[in-house]
């Protein structure tokens, strides 16, 4: 049982989301844009994060960025969510510090053993 | 370099084509008479009855002079020289003999003279043959002397004009019946064809002489006025001491000079004298004129020559002019320093400012701070040109816009570059297209897996019996949908790695890798389906070194081998192969599947190729699998091939080099 943030502008992907992981016993909190997602993270100190990387407003990276120099968020996994076919956007994902990527259109059951996976380690920002 | 000669190929030989012939023709007149001296042929000697002999030693001269006149037309220096003394000898000696009164012995040393004229001693030539002679051998030798001043032919021209003035006033006696005039005083008198034959002599050395000064000057001789003069004085002194009936005073006439009659003598010599001034003045003033209108002529060649090629550059001058004024891209000149000095319409449009605008300002204006001015002055200095440099300028207004520039040195005539020409083309819209493909690609990938995400997630909930209990058939149901929805998932990564691919964008994340790991990925994906099928699959991965790769790619790579193998397998069984080779790693994925064609070997890594028959429209697929499988394996500096037969189904075989550690490239990979 962990507490998990959900920042998703789709509103059918997110409900998608929050059932599994509500299903799978997790307390999910959702934010529908990268402004949310900030405030959201601040006021709860999520578990874990799985971010949209395309979103209004604040990006998903922008939001990554924003976490991990955040003292008190940078320790918390974020898992990128893209349905962008670039490496570059997985790379950025990766670089940024994100511990896992998923690519859209997505496994339900594999996104909920990702979030399993993630769970059990967090990685700080590393140089490709 | 010859300046008598014939042999040589000499424009100015006409002269020199003359005097041969004129030597030719005395020598042959001196061979006949001394053939007639010989055969007593009074004929060959007199020519008429009662005309004076020629005698056999002017004869001789005759054919000393003629061989003469040959061999200085055919460039002989010496035997000329020889030749010239010789009859100049014999010419003197017989003058020395008549002025001393003497008898050297010369006159009959070959040939008893048995003709006798009572005038002088037996066999002795005429003063005035004897005269000739003497010139024609000066002359001779002094055409082959050639003293260094420039106007040397002068010499031998002015004495071959008394000899032929010497000819001519004989001829003029005998047509005139004037006998003085052939025979000085009451010597031995000229015959005829000596006559002939001096006035040829004469004429030869002229010529020879005119062709010298022809090859030195290319053009006639200055002193042409001079002979002419010379020869018409000449004549006129000959006549008028005929008529006067006197003999030059050194001459000692045996029988005393008869007193003049009247003044005719006289008044023949005045005027012959005053005629030959005017005609040497006229001729000179003749070959002034035509020098002046010669180089007129030429001046004015010239000057035409000039205009029509001025003409010729204004021509092309306009014609590009108007290839520049009309062109749609910017063509501008700067100088080395990069001050604008030319702008065209094409300029006026793309950047907004008017030509007085812009001449004599700095380049620079134009630049959108990006661009590298010092390296592209650097390679125009050293004469290279700049092509296609895409950069960013800036208009009058402000506005960004992508150019191509192309810009040339220009070069002045030394080969020196001065300035520099730059020619702009607008390429805004293509960078448009471009960055609008990228965002439509990006765009499309996201809007068609949004939804397409979610159509699974929520099939994967229903059927996972997240939302309550399922049926059979529904879960059957269920399974369909989620099969055919993960089909459009494969299309539409298949249509963005292709995008990705022809763009060159196509990016992998090399990492050490242990393949086995990879294979036993893929094999338990796909051995479930294979045997679902009826097929056997077959499984041998020896340890492996490790390669340098994309995981997810390679995983991508092989599923698409194996599940085409599944696909195109009705019976028998598909299996998955890897070995270490000497350079790395070598997976084979076979079947017992319906094979391909040659033809459909050909084409197999072409974009969209599907095999023809019906297992392959049974199966469906986009056909883009192995094309991406291909540039995957490209990427990773590997090779993929394949054998097949159709009916015996098909082995494709993917090489992947092993990983040095110590020898890898900034790419990560071995660098070859």
């Amino acid at each position: 049982m962990a507490k998990i943030l959900v920042a998703e502008d789709e509103k059918q992907i997110a409900d998608m989301i929050v059932f599994k992981l509500t299903n799978s016993g997790h307390e999910v909190r959702r934010a529908k844009d990268g402004d949310e997602a900030m405030i959201l993270a601040r006021l709860e100190i999520p578990d874990l994060i799985m971010l949209d990387a395309m979103m209004p407003g604040l990006g998903g990276f922008e939001v990554l960025r924003q976490l991990k120099a955040d003292p008190a968020l940078r320790a918390v996994p974020v898992i990128m969510v893209t349905a962008k076919g670039h490496e570059r956007d997985v790379l950025n994902g990766l670089r940024g510090g994100a511990v896992d990527y998923v690519l859209k259109p997505f496994s339900l059951k594999e996104l909920a053993a990702r979030v399993e996976l993630a769970l059990g380690k967090d990685r700080p920002p590393i140089t490709l | 370099m010859s300046r008598l000669g014939i042999t040589r190929s000499d424009p100015q030989s006409v002269a020199a084509l003359v005097a041969a012939a004129s030597g030719a023709s005395v020598a042959a007149i001196g061979s006949l008479v001394v053939a007639g001296w010989l055969t007593v042929a009074a004929t060959l000697i007199h020519v008429l009855p009662g005309f004076p002999a020629m005698q056999y030693n002017t004869a001789l001269g005759f054919m000393i002079c003629g061989a003469g006149l040959l061999t200085a037309a055919l460039d002989l220096r010496r035997p000329t020289a020889l030749l010239g003394v010789l009859a100049g000898f014999i010419g003197l000696a017989t003058l020395f003999q008549y002025v001393f009164q003497s008898d050297l012995g010369i006159d009959q040393v070959l040939l008893e003279s048995y003709i006798l004229t009572g005038v002088s001693s037996p066999g002795r030539m005429g003063p005035n043959s004897a005269f000739a002679l003497t010139l024609t051998g000066a002359g001779l030798v002094s055409l082959v002397w050639r003293p260094a001043y420039r106007h040397w032919h002068a010499g031998p021209a002015l004495l071959g004009s008394v000899v032929i003035a010497v000819g001519i006033a004989a001829l003029v006696g005998y047509v005139g019946g004037v006998p003085g005039a052939y025979g000085w005083s009451h010597l031995q008198p000229m015959a005829i064809h000596s006559a002939i034959g001096v006035t040829l002599l004469g004429g030869g050395i002229v010529g020879l002489a005119w062709n010298a000064a022809e090859a030195d000057s290319r053009e006639a001789p200055a002193w042409l006025a001079l002979v002419a003069a010379a020869v018409v004085a000449t004549v006129t002194v000959c006549l008028w001491h005929a008529l006067s009936g006197g003999a030059p005073p050194v001459l000692a006439p045996r029988v005393p000079a008869p007193v003049p009659a009247s003044t005719l003598p006289n008044v023949t010599l005045a005027t012959g004298l005053l005629t030959a001034m005017l005609l040497g003045w006229s001729v000179r003033e003749g070959q002034i004129s035509r020098r002046r209108a010669r180089s007129l002529e030429a001046a004015n060649r010239t000057l035409h020559e000039e205009i029509q090629t001025r003409i010729r550059m204004e021509q092309d001058i306009q014609q590009f002019a108007a290839l520049v004024e009309s062109s749609e891209d910017a063509i501008l000149a700067t100088t080395l320093d990069g001050r604008i000095m030319t702008w065209n319409p094409g300029a006026e449009r793309l950047y907004g400012y008017t030509r007085a605008e812009v001449v004599g300002k700095d380049v620079s204006m134009l630049h959108g701070g990006n661009h590298n001015g010092a390296e592209v002055f650097r390679q125009l200095a050293n004469g290279e040109r700049v092509s296609r440099l895409e950069t960013v300028n800036l208009t009058r207004e402000g506005r960004r816009i992508d150019v191509s520039l192309t810009i040339s040195p220009i070069l002045d005539q030394s080969g020196r570059v001065v300035s520099a020409s730059t020619i702009a083309h607008d390429i805004t819209s293509r960078k448009l297209l471009d960055r609008m493909k990228d965002d439509f690609v990006g765009t499309v990938s996201h809007e068609l897996r949004t939804p397409l995400t979610a159509i699974k997630g929520f099939i994967e909930l229903v059927a996972d019996g997240d939302a309550g209990p399922v049926t059979d058939t529904q879960r059957d149901f269920l399974e369909i949908a989620a099969r055919n929805s993960d089909k459009l998932g494969v299309l539409i990564n298949d249509l963005i790695d292709m995008n990705l691919i022809e763009s060159q964008r196509l990016e992998i994340r090399p990492e050490p890798l242990d393949l086995v790991s990879v294979l036993a990925d893929v094999a338990s994906t796909f051995r479930t389906m294979a045997r679902t099928k009826g097929l056997a699959f077959r499984e041998s991965v020896a340890p492996l070194p490790q390669v340098r790769g994309d995981s997810a790619r390679l995983i991508q790579v092989f599923s698409n081998l194996v599940s085409n193998a599944i696909k195109y397998t009705p019976k028998g069984e598909v299996g998955i192969q890897a070995v270490a080779t000497a350079a790395g790693v070598e997976v084979t994925v076979h079947d017992t599947g319906i094979g391909l064609s040659m033809e459909e070997h050909g084409q197999l890594f072409t974009r969209f190729f599907r095999g023809q028959n019906t297992v392959v429209a049974e199966a469906g697929g986009t056909g883009l699998g192995l094309v991406i499988a291909q540039a995957i394996i490209g990427r990773h500096h590997g090779k993929i091939d394949v054998e097949s037969r159709p009916g015996e189904g098909s082995r494709f075989r993917v090489t992947l080099p092993a990983l040095v550690p110590d020898a890898t490239g900034p790419d990560g990979f071995r660098s070859a």
